[in-house]
């Protein structure tokens, strides 16, 4: 990602600010589906979805950001991406473009971010209107991986 | 043929033929375990789908919450199936989902059987078998030995799959849990665990007081007799029971709350604890089976010194219940009834003759449970018996080292599960001593299995009783110390 071209992010808002991941490690965004929940699982992982017969992992953003719940679930999206042969549902609040950034607006997460979000983030793209926020879904599943006990 | 191949090779599998002329053709399939197909039950709880592999389905129980058999101990629920105590697990309490399903109604067990436990799932509904998908949990679920994968449902669902030792596992560990917040769970589980043959009581109801207990272990058979068929013979009151009569006894006699010219007014329906003396049946009929309690106390010596008491013993709650001595009360009320033994003898029943007083020969008493010291201690002195106790297989070896050389002891009876030194331990200990080896060794159990007794044939007892069944004990102490010169 260090390419002096510019690279494509799929956006998406949770509590009125913007994050983006890669858009090459997104295989779609779709709506809400039903979920089924796992209970006892760490409380991040949203539940289980069907999508077109394969069964995807829902993780909760808002859960892993240590957020509170959003108060309107009207327009939930969810990011579906393939990350070691899993297939991982990112859990957000409304879907945003797909834009595209140069790495030259790029910065590291600033100290002051909350480490609960820090700690799933490479950095900030600070675009015309607002800043953006980096999402590595690598350190996402990282966190679940076993032997690192959450 | 061609048509399998290509659907078998489309998911990525093999298909493999061999044929050999005149002797036949052997198919080898291989599939991807991700598409492997399993029958299924589907239940649910907590509004949510879960699939139990059928291969581990045993069978489905509707329970009445309120039957007798459903019983608890120490918070968790069991199940008297066939006289098997089942072990129940709340699925949705165990899964942290809410409160349990026992409150609504008639309860939906699955019984399901892990690799080491046999135990039934109380579910919400049972909804349907089905054939179903495995598909693997994503690896950072894989932590959660509750679930052996996801499957999609015909509706389009996801279900997840139930992990049945993981769950056992589980219901485990949220009971250890549950116990170590108590204030001194330490030393509590301890000592539980050195107890726990003898931790089962009956409380059960009499005269209005619900304060009474006997040992589980001496009870054979829980029944429930309309008032009806019980009827009265001469002084004795009978049941038709099996092929025989069952006579039915009033603790209220025996512990001399009721004159022994008065019945207690039975109710409609009357519930009746079996007690096996000699293979004799004795129905006991109280006035409501209560609970089955598993109590870590000891039995203390009785407040009162009446008759058909063995002691009293604290519950957990702190509620002191009498524990009734079935057998004391049924030596005393069956002697004058010498001519049924007769008759019973005369059909060529073996009938053990009663305990004469024996030589006096040296015991070594070895036994934890001050219940059980107390029990078979009383059984030994009433044969005459020299008795030393020793609490635990160390404290035996001590004594025997010490002084068995000066006066030797005859027969070492001892309990398996002891602290510090069990009775397996015990036994090699002594087989293996240079003086003692050819000690004759009793082991006494309430763990009666046939892998047990195996275990302390090998580990040198020469013979595995049960404890509390009075009548072996003492058959078995004539034989071995009338043989011995």
């Amino acid at each position: 990602m260090s390419e002096a071209s510019l690279q494509q992010l799929t956006t998406f808002w949770i509590d009125s600010n913007l994050y983006g991941i890669d858009v090459q490690g997104v295989q779609e965004v779709t709506k809400s589906l039903p979920l089924t929940p796992v209970p006892l699982a760490p409380t991040s992982i949203a539940g289980l979805l069907n999508l077109r017969g394969q069964i995807a992992t829902a993780i909760g953003l808002r859960q892993l950001f240590a957020m509170p719940p959003a108060a309107d679930s009207a327009k939930e999206s969810l990011v579906i991406c393939r990350q070691d042969g899993c297939l991982i549902a990112l859990v957000v609040d409304e879907i945003g473009d797909v834009i595209e950034v140069s790495p030259k607006d790029f910065e590291e997460a600033p100290q002051t971010m909350p480490e609960s979000v820090r700690a799933y983030s490479r950095g900030v793209y600070k675009l015309e209107k607002n800043v953006l926020t980096l999402v590595d879904v690598g350190c996402v599943t990282e966190k679940f991986n076993p032997g690192k006990s959450v | 043929m061609d048509v399998v191949r290509t659907n078998v090779e489309k998911v990525g599998g093999v298909i493999e033929l061999a044929s050999r002329p005149g002797k036949g053709t052997s198919i080898k399939l291989r599939i991807p375990l991700t598409l492997a197909i399993v029958p299924a039950m589907v239940v649910e709880s907590g509004g949510v789908a879960y699939a139990i592999p059928q291969i581990k389905l045993q069978e489905l129980l509707l329970i009445d919450p309120n039957s007798n058999a459903l019983e608890r101990l120490q918070g968790k629920a069991f199940y008297r199936l066939r006289g098997e105590l089942l072990p129940l697990v709340d699925l949705s309490a165990t899964l942290g989902r809410g409160d349990s399903a026992e409150a609504a109604g008639l309860l939906n067990v699955a019984v399901v059987k892990g690799e080491n436990a046999t135990y039934g799932i109380i579910v919400d509904r049972i909804r349907d078998t089905a054939d179903i998908v495995v598909k693997p949990l994503s690896s950072f679920l894989k932590d959660l030995k509750i679930y052996s994968g996801a499957t999609i449902l015909g509706n389009g669902q996801v279900a997840l799959i139930l992990d049945i030792q993981g769950l056992a596992e589980h219901a485990r560990a949220v009971r250890i849990r549950a116990d170590s917040e108590n204030a001194d769970a330490g030393a509590r589980t301890d000592e539980g665990k050195f107890n726990q043959d003898m931790g089962e009581y009956l409380v059960f109801r009499i005269a209005g007081e619900e304060s009474y207990a006997v040992p589980l272990s001496l009870v054979y058979r829980l029944e429930e007799l309309p008032a009806s068929a019980i009827q009265k013979s001469g002084k004795e009151l009978v049941t038709p029971y099996r092929d025989g009569l069952l006579p039915i006894l009033c603790l209220e006699h025996a512990l001399g709350l009721l004159p022994p010219t008065a019945w207690p007014d039975f109710d409609e329906r009357v519930p009746i604890f079996v007690v096996e003396k000699r293979g004799r049946y004795y129905g006991f009929a109280v006035e409501d089976i209560q609970d089955i309690v598993s109590l870590e106390s000891d039995v203390g010596a009785p407040l009162t010194d009446s008759p058909g008491v063995l002691g009293t013993l604290l519950s957990a709650e702190g509620e002191a219940r009498t524990v009734i001595d079935v057998i004391g009360i049924l030596e005393r009320s069956t002697r004058p009834d010498d001519a049924a033994a007769g008759a019973e003898k005369r059909r060529g029943r073996t009938e053990p003759a009663e305990p004469a007083k024996l030589r006096k020969a040296r015991v070594l008493f070895v036994e934890d449970t001050p219940f059980f010291v107390k029990q078979i201690g009383r059984i030994l002195y009433d044969l005459g018996l020299d008795v030393v106790h020793a609490p635990n297989g160390e404290e035996a070896l001590k004594i025997l080292d010490e002084r068995g050389e000066r006066t030797p002891f005859d027969v070492v009876l001892s309990d398996i599960e002891m602290p510090r030194m069990n009775g397996f331990a015990l036994a090699r200990a002594v087989r293996a001593h240079p003086t003692h080896a050819k000690l004759p060794m009793i082991a006494l159990t309430t763990r009666f299995r046939d892998a047990d007794l195996v275990t302390g044939r090998e580990a040198g007892f020469n013979v595995y009783l049960e404890k509390l069944k009075r009548d072996e004990l003492v058959t078995t102490l004539h034989k071995l110390l009338g043989e011995s010169p």
